[in-house]
């Protein structure tokens, strides 16, 4: 299967499909709320791409819907705004686009109106139920985009670090749905998420063992965004370590293949 | 588009030859060898005989194309910089050069007929996939009877089809390395006894002599070792048996618009259309010499092919528009994928590598093995990538882009 469209974009769309009909119906102002960030996020992509005489790719409505599935109900539009154009623009437009970024914009933005914005509950995640999330796992899994790898880093330090230190964590709350469309789509985001395989275990053991840290001091879906921004920030360093180890063994191992 | 599909065994083409007569003129191209500055040995109108030299590179001597055929040579066009635009031959007589054998026991006189005969430029050399040089002695030679592509000949048939020429030759080779010889095949050949030889199986997704190398004789991080296809060990077999040239190479018709899917024999220069004559379907279609992710799009089969594939062409119209160029973006980042990264070569960090490639990142590239690779190792990963089209690079240019930087200052 090719590189495209239809093997990139659409299967994360279907993956949110769930979540997004779910909130639809608790929400009113959800469906509002998705056609303006997914507007502004074109908007801003569209902006650039003429700027640079380039085309765009249309992952910018995965990362639209993601942000209006993500962000409190009572969010100012205001807000999301500033939010948004502040993540897309400085988390990915201006490396050139998806693919040469690495910070997810998402969770830029997420964490953005979290420190600016003190009056609404930005780290508490919305209630969906963990079942919505399942189809997202399955397609996201199947078309190559979520690396097992990172999955599993990121279970084994949640479980290993959370039952001595927060054993509330595992238990399954009313957020979980979005904690694990989170891990999904934000932290296991295949540009950000590692570039070697083993990178990828590296980044998903640190961003578990910094979401279990952070969420001894507030909600876990807070947690899991800002342990997944300073994870991203710290995995360019993991990988060019892992390629350095990987030239040494293969090094290695010429010297004993040629006997020399 | 597709299904996922776990990456499985070959399917290569088997069955009996089809021998198969080119009507016209047999073509050839200076461009076919890599920056060729060639020295002419024939004009136009000259009769020249199989095996007969037709020009070699100025500053390689070692390079020499030599006629397939006898005949007259019936075109001859000077192209930019002193290079040939075409060259084509138009068969005629039986005449053929019979080669002095005496002194093919040794280094020297094996080098100097494989030089003389036009099979020299099949050895290429790691690092960097140039035709070897003579001068310099390899650590290890391979011989590659396997294929790493779809639609490719199966090599055991034509290898029993050949008799004793294939194992002839791989009895000749040994005394061009002072190290090992290794024969890569697959598994379930049937193997006599060879002196100085070492053969080993390779199955399935490990058929490009990158793969083979990588795992017996690693050259990424030093070292220089050659290799040869399995056609060209048939071809040296047949003329240290014989004193004349192979006449014939035996290429596989394949790919989604071809109906009766066979390997032909066929002079090497034959026009791509007269080849699969008769086995094509009746639809819009393009004929590339060498496999879907290999192939090149020329009108004759050029040297070393082995495989003729017919891809359904889709017309251009729904690519055309002001949106489409609007959402494919250009000159697009590799997004690590799964899917992708099993297509990558063994031994080297596929996402990291192409990162160095796309930012041109030539000491990054080098650290991570690209010495090690030519093109064809990673056009199954390319072809993943869109094989340059729709936006996407060629990482095949961009390595050897890398490889040329880093051959001028080694």
């Amino acid at each position: 299967m090719r590189r495209g469209i239809l093997r990139d974009d659409l299967p994360a769309l279907a993956g949110l499909l769930v979540p997004a009909l779910w909130l639809a119906g608790q929400d009113s102002w959800f469906a509002p709320r998705l056609l303006f960030c997914v507007g502004l996020v074109l908007a801003w992509q569209l902006v650039f791409a003429l700027v640079r005489g380039q085309g765009m790719g249309l992952h910018g409505v995965v990362s639209g819907v993601l942000i209006a599935l993500f962000v409190p109900a009572a969010a100012p539009f205001w807000q999301l705004a500033i939010g948004i154009s502040f993540g897309l623009v400085l988390g990915e437009a201006v490396f050139g686009g998806r693919g040469r970024n690495f910070v997810q914009p998402v969770v830029l933005t997420l964490a953005f109106l979290a420190f600016s914005f003190a009056d609404h509950s930005w780290r508490d995640g919305v209630e969906l139920p963990l079942t919505s999330a399942l189809p997202a796992l399955g397609l996201l899994v199947a078309t190559g985009q979520v690396r097992l790898p990172v999955l599993l880093g990121l279970a084994v330090s949640i479980v290993a670090l959370a039952l001595p230190i927060a054993p509330d964590l595992l238990k399954p709350g009313p957020a979980s749905g979005a904690l694990l469309l989170a891990l999904l789509f934000l932290t296991a985001d295949p540009v950000t998420s590692g570039a070697t395989p083993a990178g990828r275990i590296l980044c998903g053991l640190l961003a578990g063992a910094l979401m279990v840290l952070f969420s001894t001091g507030g909600p876990a879906f807070g947690a899991l965004v800002f342990a997944t921004l300073l994870a991203s920030i710290f995995t360019p360093l993991i990988d060019h370590m892992v390629a350095a180890v990987h030239t040494w063994l293969m090094q290695r191992r010429a010297r004993r293949l040629r006997n020399v | 588009m597709r299904f996922p599909k776990w990456p499985q065994g070959l399917s290569l083409i088997s069955g009996p030859v089809e021998a198969t007569v080119s009507p016209g003129p047999l073509g050839f191209f200076g461009t076919d060898l890599l920056a060729l500055r060639p020295v002419l040995s024939v004009e136009i109108g000259q009769r020249v005989a199989a095996g007969s030299p037709l020009f070699h590179d100025r500053k390689r001597p070692w390079i020499v194309a030599a006629s397939p055929v006898s005949g007259v040579v019936s075109r001859l066009d000077p192209g930019p910089r002193r290079s040939i635009a075409a060259l084509e031959i138009t068969p005629e007589g039986e005449e053929a050069i019979e080669f002095d054998l005496a002194g093919a026991g040794t280094r020297e006189g094996l080098i100097e007929l494989m030089i003389g005969s036009g099979l020299w430029p099949f050895i290429r050399a790691r690092p960097f996939g140039k035709v070897a040089d003579p001068a310099t002695h390899p650590e290890a030679l391979f011989i590659t009877a396997t294929e790493g592509f779809d639609g490719a000949p199966d090599p055991d048939a034509v290898i029993a089809a050949c008799g004793d020429w294939f194992w002839r030759g791989v009895r000749a080779l040994p005394v061009l390395t002072g190290g090992a010889t290794y024969l890569c095949h697959r598994p379930g050949l049937d193997l006599p006894a060879l002196p100085d030889v070492t053969a080993r199986a390779f199955a399935g997704g490990l058929g490009l002599a990158g793969a083979h190398i990588h795992e017996l004789h690693p050259v990424a991080h030093g070292g220089m070792v050659w290799q040869i296809g399995w056609q060209e060990v048939i071809a040296l077999g047949h003329l240290l048996e014989t004193g004349r040239i192979w006449q014939q190479r035996v290429v596989a018709v394949s790919g989604p618009a071809v109906t009766r899917p066979g390997l032909v024999a066929v002079k090497p220069g034959s026009r791509l259309h007269h080849i699969a004559d008769g086995r094509l379907a009746d639809v819009p279609l393009r004929l590339l010499a060498g496999s879907r992710e290999t192939g090149l799009a020329t009108p004759f089969l050029a040297p070393g092919m082995r495989q003729v594939t017919a891809l359904a062409h889709h017309g251009a119209s729904m690519r055309a528009g002001r949106l489409h160029r609007l959402l494919t973006p250009l000159a697009a980042p590799f997004i690590p994928n799964f899917w992708d990264e099993q297509a990558s070569p063994p031994g080297v960090l596929p996402v990291p590598l192409l990162r160095a490639l796309g930012s041109g990142d030539v000491e990054a590239a080098r650290r991570l093995g690209v010495l090690g690779l030519v093109e064809e190792d990673i056009a199954g990963l390319n072809a993943h990538l869109g094989n340059g089209e729709n936006g996407g690079l060629d990482y095949r240019t961009l390595l050897r882009q890398t490889l040329d930087e880093l051959e001028a200052v080694a």
